[in-house]
C-alpha cells in the first residue's frame, strides 16, 4: 500500500489555498490535513498536528515564507519537535529569496512559473530533498545573493568544538567548494560525504544539508 | 531691466542721454555760459548713438572734445558722457570699436585736461583753483589726466561686465524662470514618484491575483479529471479571481493614463520663456514681443505655433553664430497672429570675421539679392512648419536677407476662428 503523504497548507489568498487543495486533492497518494491563512492562526495548530511536508505561501497576511519558518521552527524546537519539510511557493523565482528561505530552514522554492508537476513532485521528494544538496550550484547562489549577513556566534563556537569527523567532514566540502584535492586518506565518497553532512544537521540541530552549508559558507568555513 | 533693454533699440540710450543732458547740460550753462550748454548736448548727444552707431559717437565725442579745444571752452562736466557712450560701445560694439572708443575717450580727455592745465585759466575762473608755478601745473596735469584714464577704463570694464551679465549669466526674470520650472519639475519628480509608489503597490496585488489564478488553473484541470464537479469550483473561483486582477488592471491603467495627461501637458507660447532663456545661455541676444492684444488659442494651435518657433530658433542655433540677434515678434491681430523670427546671422558672422581679419570684405553683391528673390528656401523643416500651419489656415515664408540673416514669417489669418480658444480672451 502507498504511503499517503500528510499535507498542511498556509496560505493568505483563499482562492490559492482553495486551487491547491484541488490539485493535491486529485492526488492518491497525498492528504490535505491542514488549511491555514495566517501565522497568527496557523501556528500552534501546526505545533501540535502530525504533518509529513508543509506547503506554504511566500506572501501571508501578517509574515513572510522565511518569518513563518523560523517562528515554527522555534515553536517546535521548544517542543523537542523536528521541523518537517517546507516547500515555499511564490509568483517567480528568485535567488536572494532562494538563500533567505535557505537559511531559514525551507527545503525548496518552487514558483508558478513551474508547471503543477514540479509542485507535485517537489511535495512527494521533500522529505528527501531535505537532506540533498548541489555544493557548486548552492555557492553560486550564495555568491549572487551578496555578502553573507553575520554569523551566528554561537554557530561558530559549535563549529570550533566539532570533533575529528566533523572538521574532517568540513574539510572535505572546503576541497570540493575550492576544487582542491584531499590525501586519499581522507577524501570522502560521495554518499559518505552525503551521509555524513546529514548526520552534522541533526547533530547541530539545523533543518536541511542546504541550511548547514549556509551556515558554513557565512561562517567562511568554505573558503 | 535687461528685458526693458533687450526690447528697446533707440529708447534706452535717448533717455540716458536726456538725463545726461539735463543734469551736466544745466551745471555747464551755469559755469560756463551759452557755448559750453551747446558742447555739453554735442557730447551728450554721443550717448544716444553709442549702441546702435558707434562708430558715429566715437566721432561725436571727438569732435566735442575738439570744439572744447578750439572754443577754449574749459573742461564741460558732460565729459562724464564720453565715459558713458565708451561704457555703451564697450557693451554693444565690436572689438575693434570698443577699442577705438576707449583710446579715443582717453585720448580726447587728455588733450582737454592737457589744455586746462597748461594753456587757460580756467580753474581759477571757473572752479576757483590757484595754480602758482609750473609744478603745480603739472602735478594739476598728472592728477587730471588719472582721474581721465580712470574713469574711462572704469565704465569701459563696467561696460564689458553688463555685456556678460546681459549675454551669458542671465536677468533677474532668467533666473526667475530657471527657479520656476525647477520647482515645476521638482513638484512633477515627486508626483511620479508618488504614482510610481502607487503603481508598484497595485502591481504586487495584480500578480497576486493572476497567481492565484495559475493556481486554481492548475488545480482545476488536476481535479476535474478525478472529479468533475471539482473543475467546475474552480472554474467559479477562478472567474472571480481574474475579474478581480481585471479590477486591479484597470485601476492600474486609469492611474498610469492619468498621470500621463497631468505630466505631459502639451507645450505653448507661454513656454517661450524657458526656450529664449536657454539661446541666451548659449550667448544669442534674444527678445520676445507682443504686439496688439493676445488672444488665448486651443491647445493644438497653441502647440502648433511653438513648435513652429521651436523648429526656427533650432535652425538659427544651427546656422547663426554665437552672439547673433534674435528677434521673436507675436502680432496679435483682431482675427489673425503672425510670428516673424527674425535672426542677423550673417551680418554677426562678417563682424566677426572683419573683426578677425581686417581685411575682410563683408559687402554682399547682386547676386545675393537675386538669390534671395529667386531661390525658394525648401528643406524638411519647413515643410513640417508650412504642414503645423495649414492645420489652422496659415502659411509660413522663410527668405534670406542679404548681408543680415534669415526671417521666417507665419501667417494665421484666422486663427481667433480655426484656433482660438473656447476659454476667455487673456
Amino acid at each position: 500500500m502507498t504511503k499517503v503523504l500528510r499535507v498542511a497548507i498556509v496560505g493568505s489568498d483563499p482562492s490559492a489555498v482553495f486551487g491547491r487543495e484541488l490539485l493535491l486533492g486529485s492526488q492518491s497518494d497525498m492528504k490535505v490535513v491542514f488549511l491555514g491563512s495566517s501565522l497568527e492562526a496557523s501556528l500552534q495548530p501546526l505545533s501540535s498536528l502530525t504533518f509529513d511536508v508543509l506547503l506554504l505561501d511566500q506572501v501571508l497576511s501578517d509574515s513572510t515564507a522565511s518569518g513563518f519558518i523560523r517562528d515554527l521552527g522555534a515553536l517546535l524546537c521548544a517542543d523537542d519537535q523536528e521541523l518537517p519539510p517546507i516547500v515555499v511557493t511564490a509568483p517567480f523565482h528568485s535567488k536572494r529569496l532562494e538563500v533567505d528561505l535557505i537559511d531559514a530552514g525551507a527545503t525548496s522554492l518552487l514558483s508558478l512559473e513551474q508547471p503543477a508537476e514540479d509542485l507535485l513532485y517537489g511535495l512527494k521528494n521533500s522529505p528527501e530533498e531535505r537532506y540533498n544538496f548541489d555544493l557548486p550550484d548552492l555557492l553560486e547562489s550564495f555568491q549572487d545573493s551578496g555578502s553573507p549577513s553575520l554569523t551566528d556566534a554561537s554557530f561558530l563556537g559549535v563549529v570550533y568544538d566539532l570533533d575529528e569527523d566533523g572538521r574532517a567532514l568540513i574539510a572535505n566540502l572546503r576541497a570540493q567548494a575550492l576544487n582542491t584535492p584531499l590525501p586519499s586518506s581522507s577524501a570522502l565518497s560521495a554518499s559518505k560525504l552525503k551521509r555524513g553532512v546529514r548526520d552534522l544537521v541533526l547533530k547541530l540541530g539545523l533543518h536541511t544539508s542546504k541550511q548547514l552549508i549556509y551556515r558554513l559558507w557565512q561562517a567562511g568555513e568554505l573558503g | 531691466m535687461f528685458e526693458w533693454i533687450r526690447g528697446r533699440k533707440w529708447l534706452p540710450s535717448a533717455l540716458l542721454a536726456a538725463i545726461l543732458a539735463i543734469s551736466t547740460g544745466t551745471a555747464d550753462f551755469f559755469l560756463q555760459g551759452w557755448v559750453a550748454l551747446i558742447i555739453s548736448l554735442f557730447l551728450t548727444s554721443s550717448v544716444v548713438f553709442a549702441r546702435n552707431l558707434s562708430w558715429v559717437s566715437v566721432a561725436i565725442f571727438t569732435v566735442g572734445s575738439v570744439a572744447e579745444l578750439l572754443f577754449r571752452i574749459t573742461p564741460v562736466l558732460a565729459g562724464l558722457s564720453v565715459a558713458v557712450s565708451v561704457a555703451i560701445v564697450a557693451w554693444f560694439g565690436s572689438v575693434k570699436q570698443r577699442r577705438f572708443a576707449l583710446g579715443a575717450g582717453i585720448a580726447a580727455g587728455l588733450a582737454v585736461t592737457s589744455s586746462a592745465c597748461f594753456s587757460s585759466d580756467f580753474l581759477t575762473s571757473v572752479y576757483g583753483i590757484h595754480l602758482y608755478d609750473e609744478g603745480g601745473r603739472f602735478f594739476a596735469f598728472m592728477f587730471g589726466s588719472a582721474l581721465v584714464v580712470t574713469t574711462n577704463v572704469t565704465f569701459f570694464f563696467l561696460g564689458r561686465l553688463t555685456f556678460t551679465q546681459y549675454t551669458h549669466v542671465g536677468t533677474s526674470i532668467d533666473r526667475q524662470v530657471v527657479t520656476a520650472e525647477q520647482s515645476k519639475l521638482n513638484l512633477e519628480l515627486a508626483e511620479q514618484n508618488q504614482r510610481f509608489s502607487i503603481a508598484r503597490d497595485i502591481t504586487d496585488l495584480i500578480i497576486q491575483r493572476i497567481s492565484t489564478v495559475l493556481t486554481l488553473a492548475q488545480g482545476g484541470n488536476y481535479a476535474s479529471k478525478v472529479d468533475p464537479a471539482a473543475g467546475g469550483r474552480a472554474l467559479e473561483r477562478l472567474e472571480e479571481t481574474a475579474r478581480e486582477a481585471h479590477l486591479e488592471l484597470r485601476r492600474l491603467y486609469d492611474m498610469l493614463n492619468r498621470s500621463q495627461s497631468v505630466s505631459s501637458a502639451p507645450l505653448g507660447i507661454e513656454n517661450l520663456d524657458t526656450l529664449l532663456l536657454e539661446f541666451r545661455q548659449l550667448g544669442y541676444s534674444i527678445t520676445l514681443r507682443h504686439v496688439g492684444d493676445q488672444f488665448q488659442l486651443s491647445e493644438g494651435a497653441n502647440l502648433a505655433v511653438y513648435r513652429i518657433v521651436f523648429e526656427a530658433l533650432e535652425n538659427i542655433r544651427e546656422n547663426a553664430v554665437i552672439g547673433s540677434d534674435i528677434a521673436v515678434d507675436f502680432m496679435w491681430a483682431n482675427d489673425g497672429l503672425q510670428v516673424l523670427i527674425k535672426d542677423n546671422g550673417i551680418e554677426a558672422s562678417n563682424r566677426q570675421a572683419s573683426a578677425k581679419n581686417p581685411e575682410f570684405v563683408s559687402e554682399y553683391t547682386a547676386t545675393d539679392d537675386l538669390k534671395a528673390l529667386v531661390e525658394p528656401i525648401s528643406g524638411v523643416g519647413i515643410t513640417a512648419m508650412r504642414d503645423r500651419a495649414a492645420l489652422y489656415g496659415g502659411t509660413v515664408e522663410a527668405h534670406l536677407v542679404p548681408g543680415v540673416g534669415f526671417t521666417l514669417s507665419a501667417m494665421f489669418p484666422m486663427m481667433r476662428t480655426l484656433g482660438g480658444s473656447s476659454r476667455s480672451d487673456k
